[in-house]
């Protein structure tokens, strides 16, 4: 253990080391900012460096810092223009932009970098702590209980992510329902493709999550036809890391939800912003500010998807089962450096580990430092016209949704989503629970359908299925039944 | 009236004639440039070759193109250079029918495909425009694959043609790992107690292996470099089967190192029955071998490209894979086992063009009847 802290020690201090995480931090500061687009895309563009980078430490740190502090920069986009920086920043536009709105948005951005930070440095220790108890624990858990956690998402996000539990079931389901389009998960069948070559993969999450709420956002701007704030902006950065530092609870709990979700295979942090989301609202005693500018419903969603990374690399590291849809590519990337993961990761090539979770902390500090720099500047970004802002906005959207596939489908795709997107955001039905039903629907039927293949329907009567499956119900009761609604629970304005 | 005005009447014509030597320099272009010589050394000077990859950025095959942009162009005579450039869509269908039906001939666009490709073409699944058979490839790189059981399952090999032990777990039915082993069973009848076949990839199945929940399933030689190898030596797992590749004879044959000591499909076949395996199983078995593990991934042409464009890319093949530096990045990093010149044509030949139409057909009904890849 003290050879590898060694190691890992001396890896962390090589120049070359610290070079290549800057350049990664940077990169992936600029991804995050871009609408739409995150981790992935950041991840993809370093890997061809890494190539030629002879240093394991050092091509692992790049492409980590470039994958963890999108989720930082993210902040920026949601809050001064309410668009999604990436799939998983979505959760904290409703209040951060909020805020914003009312002329604070430097505020919300120091309380967005540092819930982020400590986020991010929580996935980083979570990390530590898990890896020898992490193994054992991923394996007590098989396809079923993974199906009925899945499950659980689906459900708390479609009765307690909106005002009405009816209005969220529909959207859930409507979700879920666009998840079902394209090839199944355990047989070469197409559905619902209509023989166009572009559904058969099912429709990209970017292009969805783009439309649902960017395009309803910059719409509804361009109709009031001002500028995004109405009032000239405060800075206010130390008043939001204060706030930050104020509701440490909420935040801390954003990251244990973030790195909890990460651990299970295939969810990331485009579920864990929104359950976090939820959980800050549920567990708060005056929801009546939640959608109005509650500091506390962007603390929540901003530490947890910076958690969330942390999470993802443990079954990565593990078992080399991609924890979340960007760490495929941090596979590659061990491939390239020629690792192998699984055992071996906490026996032979432990100080390597250490040095991915020394990246991953370090990373989620520079980048929380270097936005903190531009707050200033940034805020003011919101006093500028409309008309100035929202074609170039537009741009940016539409070619980040397009980023996914490059092929014009994206483009429907983001139209008719914005459509959607716009007459829900007009009816208030909580686009969040769509958002979550179509992630979380693929995950739900694949592990159904595997549970099925197994065990048939006993799966029904594993211990941990009857647990999750009461907690479900639970939740059922508690959203239709119990639970008092914020005055505006989704900020549909 | 106007009066006739004999300037006019000559400009006329002048327009008229320059319109006629232009009309009849372009329906000529082709020909001309057909005709004109393409000189190996001069020809891709200055350009710039884009590889279209039907993947995922940061995919494998993605990966291997980035490998390629770096490592080809200094083999290339004028050294162009290589974008690579992902086309995702439709498990690879949307890229290659790209590169099959719109990409330009003139040895600037190539694809780089995959099994996935390989196997969706072979056996005409929906959507696909393309026909490999017609693609000039100039560059392969193959894989292996394992399938393996829990070190104590069996008492020994032959039990598992008696009792319905093995509960197989990995991708949908037409990912590689899986209908390599649903065929080995099919060749071998081998008896299986359940098929759960919907895990997302070979690291989720190992974590289902490892958990219990299923009691087999299979990886590539990387996965076996990996875990798997220091699993065996300890008998936590127990190797069925390698697939095996195919040699330029056509026969199936072990693949050396790392998996030198695993017997192949063929090996178990001769163990159990005594006699060599025959017939249009058999051949479907190794068409299949070559679709997805001999050509696992494969730089190749759009159809109707010069064969003097195909030779200049082709030779520069060959000179890359013998090449020292070439060889110890590529053992270190993606270790593709990567393959050129007439060794992998005869191959390409003999599972691609001329493949045993009986096989192919039956094959194509089998995995629609019998697995539903439509």
């Amino acid at each position: 253990m003290i050879e590898a802290l060694a190691g890992a020690f001396m890896a962390v201090t090589d120049p070359l080391y610290l070079l290549a995480l800057i350049c990664g931090v940077l990169i992936g500061i600029v991804v995050g900012i871009l609408p739409g687009i995150g981790g992935m895309v950041a991840m993809s563009v370093v890997l061809p460096f890494i190539f030629r980078l002879d240093n394991p430490p050092a091509a692992l740190a790049m492409i980590i810092g470039a994958g963890a502090v999108c989720v930082t920069s993210d902040s920026i986009t949601a809050i001064l223009f309410g668009v999604p920086g990436t799939v998983a920043g979505a959760a904290t536009i409703i209040d951060g932009y909020a805020i914003a709105k009312k002329g604070e948005a430097g505020r919300a951005l120091g309380a967005a970098f540092t819930a982020s930070l400590i986020g991010g440095i929580f996935g980083a220790f979570c990390l530590t702590v898990s890896l020898p108890l992490a193994r054992p624990l991923i394996l007590l858990m098989g396809s079923p209980e993974f199906f009925m956690m899945a499950l659980l998402g689906v459900v708390s996000m479609a009765t307690l992510g909106g005002q009405s539990p009816i209005k969220g079931t529909i959207a859930a389901g409507l979700g879920m329902m666009l998840s079902s389009v394209g090839g199944a998960p355990g047989a070469m069948i197409y559905r619902y493709t209509l023989d166009i070559p572009y559904l058969f993969n099912g429709i990209p999450l970017v292009p969805v999550a783009m439309g649902l709420f960017a395009i309803p956002e910059m719409a509804d701007l361009l109709i009031r036809g001002t500028q995004i704030a109405e009032m000239p902006p405060l800075t206010g950065l130390r008043i939001g890391i204060r706030d930050a530092l104020r509701n440490i609870g909420v935040v801390l709990k954003g990251a244990v939800i973030g790195a909890y979700v990460g651990i299970i295979p295939g969810m990331g942090g485009s579920v864990a912003n929104w359950f976090a989301y939820g959980y800050a609202v549920g567990s708060a005693k005056d929801k009546s500010q939640f959608g109005k500018g509650d500091i506390r419903g962007l603390l929540g969603p901003e530490s947890a998807n910076n958690a969330c990374v942390g999470g993802d690399m443990i079954p990565t590291i593990l078992f080399g089962v991609p924890g979340g849809p960007m760490m495929a590519i941090l596979l590659a990337a061990f491939l390239v450096v020629g690792i192998y993961p699984g055992r071996d990761m906490v026996t032979t090539h432990l100080d390597l580990t250490i040095s991915m979770i020394w990246s991953l902390a370090i990373a989620n500090l520079l980048a929380a430092l270097i936005c903190m720099v531009f707050v200033r500047p940034l805020s003011r970004i919101t006093n500028i016209s409309i008309h100035y802002l929202a074609p170039c906005m537009l741009m940016v959207i539409i070619l980040g949704g397009f980023q996914t596939t490059r092929h014009w489908g994206d483009l429907i795709v983001i139209l008719l989503c914005g459509i959607i997107g716009w007459y829900m955001k007009r009816f208030r039905f909580p686009r969040p629970s769509l958002l979550v039903g179509f992630v979380l629907g693929q995950i739900c039927e694949q592990y159904l359908y595997l549970s099925i293949q197994r065990y048939d329907y006993e799966f029904l009567w594993r211990p941990g299925v009857i647990v999750i499956a009461l907690l479900t119900m639970f939740t059922v009761y508690w959203g239709f039944f119990r639970m008092k609604k914020p005055e505006a629970g989704e900020a549909e304005d | 009236m106007r009066k006739f005005n004999p300037f006019q009447l000559s400009a006329l014509s002048y327009h008229c004639s320059v319109f006629v030597v232009m009309a009849v320099l372009f329906l000529a272009d082709p020909l001309l440039s057909q005709a004109a010589q393409i000189d190996p050394e001069t020809y891709y000077k200055g350009k710039s070759i884009e590889f279209i990859v039907p993947y995922p950025a940061g995919g494998g095959t993605d990966l291997m193109g980035r490998f390629l942009s770096f490592w080809l162009p200094r083999f290339i005579p004028g050294n162009p250079s290589i974008n690579v450039v992902t086309m995702p869509g439709a498990g690879g269908t949307i890229g290659a029918n790209h590169v099959y039906k719109v990409a330009r001939k003139d040895g600037t666009t190539m694809m780089l495909g995959s099994g996935g490709n390989n196997l969706s073409g072979l056996l005409e699944m929906k959507g696909v425009e393309f026909d490999l058979a017609k693609m000039p490839m100039v560059l392969a790189s193959s894989t292996s694959i394992v399938h393996y059981t829990k070190g104590d399952l069996l008492k020994n090999f032959k039990e598992i043609f008696e009792k319905e032990i093995i509960i197989y777990g990995h991708m949908p039915p037409g990912g590689s790992q899986t209908t390599t082993f649903l065929l080995a069973k099919e060749v071998l009848g081998v008896k299986t107690k359940k098929l759960v076949l919907a895990y997302g990839g070979s690291g989720d199945a190992r974590r289902a292996f490892l958990s219990g929940e299923v009691n087999a399933t299979s990886d590539t030689h990387i996965g076996y470099m990996g875990q798997l190898r220091g699993m065996e030596k300890k008998g936590e797992i127990y190797m069925l089967w390698q697939t095996g590749t195919l040699d330029p004879e056509g026969n199936l044959v072990r693949v050396d190192p790392p998996m030198g000591h695993i017997p192949s499909v063929y090996d178990r076949y001769i163990e159990i029955y005594g006699k060599a395996p025959t017939g249009k199983v058999w051949e479907a078995f190794k068409i299949v071998v070559g679709a997805v593990i001999v050509f696992d991934k494969s730089l190749s042409f759009p159809p109707g490209t010069p064969r003097e464009i195909v030779d200049i890319m082709s030779k520069a093949c060959e000179k890359m894979i013998k090449d020292p530096k070439f060889i110890a990045d590529d053992t270190a990093k993606l270790k593709l086992n990567p393959m050129a010149g007439e060794k992998m044509q005869r191959i390409f030949d003999r599972f691609f063009v001329h493949a045993d139409a009986d096989a192919k057909k039956w094959l194509k009904s089998w995995m629609k009847e019998k697995w539903g890849v439509d």
